[in-house]
């Protein structure tokens, strides 16, 4: 593919404009990057006066990201590479959340792909610049992180236009970032919710310790009890709405788990207590007596094999 | 890959996904849409129609799309499975007396 041919010429600043829009430069870097002062650049993004952008500063933003700033001009830069130079050395995470760190990525990098998917790359890169993180955390799953962070999540999509019905809608698309992993395969065998929720009680390790489970399974019902000490987490602010929000997704989650195993999902009835100590919920999940009731899977993936 | 089966659960929002999608690639391309419909050899109207989701495809304009543009199978399976989740939540939300009011 030929990115120039019957290539449409732009000035500096439209070609810098689309630039900094396609490889997610935080904003708050531009000015730095552009070696122009800070009011200066937002008054040139509000698209108040477009004389402020020259060659000049694409010159001091290729040397800033130590490429051709032709490469700019002609939209052939690797923007991979340029991404990866933006953010490197962002791995590390705010102090908020990287105290108490029990919880895997894996745990919400569904919702980061959910986001991509379909509000766009941009917006995925908005809410996670608004936690103070960065999307190359989500290099590894394996990574930890402060329950802190997934409330914050929460809450800023909340604050940025998802609605609630969006927000439940979270939980069930964990197969986003399970599908086509040894524990997504787990869960693609599993033939009846018993085994579904098997599989859920052996891994429950792999997403997150925030909270001490205790499973009681049969081939009727399950019964999950889950306990959250206060004290392990005394770094996280606990208000009713944003404690609230947690155990609401986690009701749901619970109950989504068997959209893994391609099966009904089954909500569970969902006892909250609340004492000095900690958070205590109790999950009580009814199997069909009739029976797993399959789902009709996208044909091509691999629920069907 | 039968386009009739991804879309089965929302045709709506799978052509607003999808819309969503190629967009995306479009702008890492650093192309306009002018330059995307040279490319796929389509009158822009139509390149910007699909974009937006307002495109209805036929089966061999859904494939071209797939092999001009290189689209990732498991993406596209991944926004077909996202429209049946999100159609099962809204009948839950409707019909499940355990599902959190």
């Amino acid at each position: 593919m030929n990115n120039t041919q019957n290539e449409i010429l732009l000035s500096p600043a439209e070609s810098l404009r689309k630039f900094i829009l396609d490889v997610g430069l935080p904003l708050n870097m531009a000015p730095e990057a552009l070696g122009i002062a800070p009011a200066d650049f937002m008054h040139w993004w509000a698209g108040f006066n477009d004389k402020t952008i020259k060659k000049k500063q694409i010159e001091s933003l290729g040397q800033f990201l130590s490429i051709d700033e032709n490469e700019i001009f002609e939209r052939r830069y690797d923007r991979t590479l340029i991404r990866a130079k933006i953010f490197e050395g962002r791995h590390s995470l705010p102090e908020k959340y990287s105290q108490n760190q029990f919880s895997y990525l894996r745990s919400s990098a569904h919702i980061i792909k959910y986001l991509c998917l379909t509000r766009g790359q941009h917006y995925s890169d908005l809410i996670l610049r608004k936690l103070n993180v960065y999307p190359l955390i989500y290099d590894d799953i394996n990574n930890k992180i402060s329950l802190n962070f997934f409330m914050d999540l929460l809450d800023t999509l909340a604050e940025n236009g998802m609605s609630q019905q969006e927000l439940d809608n979270l939980a069930c698309v964990l197969f986003l970032s399970l599908q086509r992993t040894p524990l997504g395969e787990k869960f693609r065998k599993a033939r009846n919710h018993f085994e579904c929720y098997e599989v859920v009680a052996n891994n429950v390790h792999l997403f997150d310790s925030n909270f001490v489970y205790d499973f009681e399974l049969d081939r009727k019902q399950l019964r999950i009890q889950a306990f959250l000490h206060y004290d392990s987490h005394s770094h996280i602010e606990w208000t009713e709405g944003r404690l609230s929000r947690l155990m609401r997704y986690r009701q749901i989650l619970v109950g989504c788990y068997a959209y893994l195993s391609n099966l009904r999902p089954l909500f569970p009835e969902c006892f909250v207590e609340n004492s000095k100590y900690g958070v205590n919920a109790t999950y009580i999940v009814t199997f069909d007596e009739a029976g797993p009731k399959r789902l009709f899977s996208v044909p091509g993936s691999e629920a069907n094999n | 890959m039968n386009l009739e089966n991804l879309t089965q659960f929302d045709k709506r929002k799978f052509k607003k996904l999808l819309g969503l999608y190629i967009r995306e690639l479009r702008e890492k391309l650093s192309w306009t849409p002018d330059q995307l419909a040279e490319h796929l050899k389509l009158p822009p109207t139509e390149v910007r129609q699909i974009e937006a989701g307002q495109k209805t495809l036929s089966q061999d304009a859904f494939d071209y799309l797939r092999h001009s543009l290189n689209l990732n199978d498991h993406d596209l399976l991944d926004i077909a499975k996202i429209t049946q989740a999100e159609m099962l939540m809204d009948v839950y939300r409707e019909i499940n007396e355990q599902y959190p009011k």
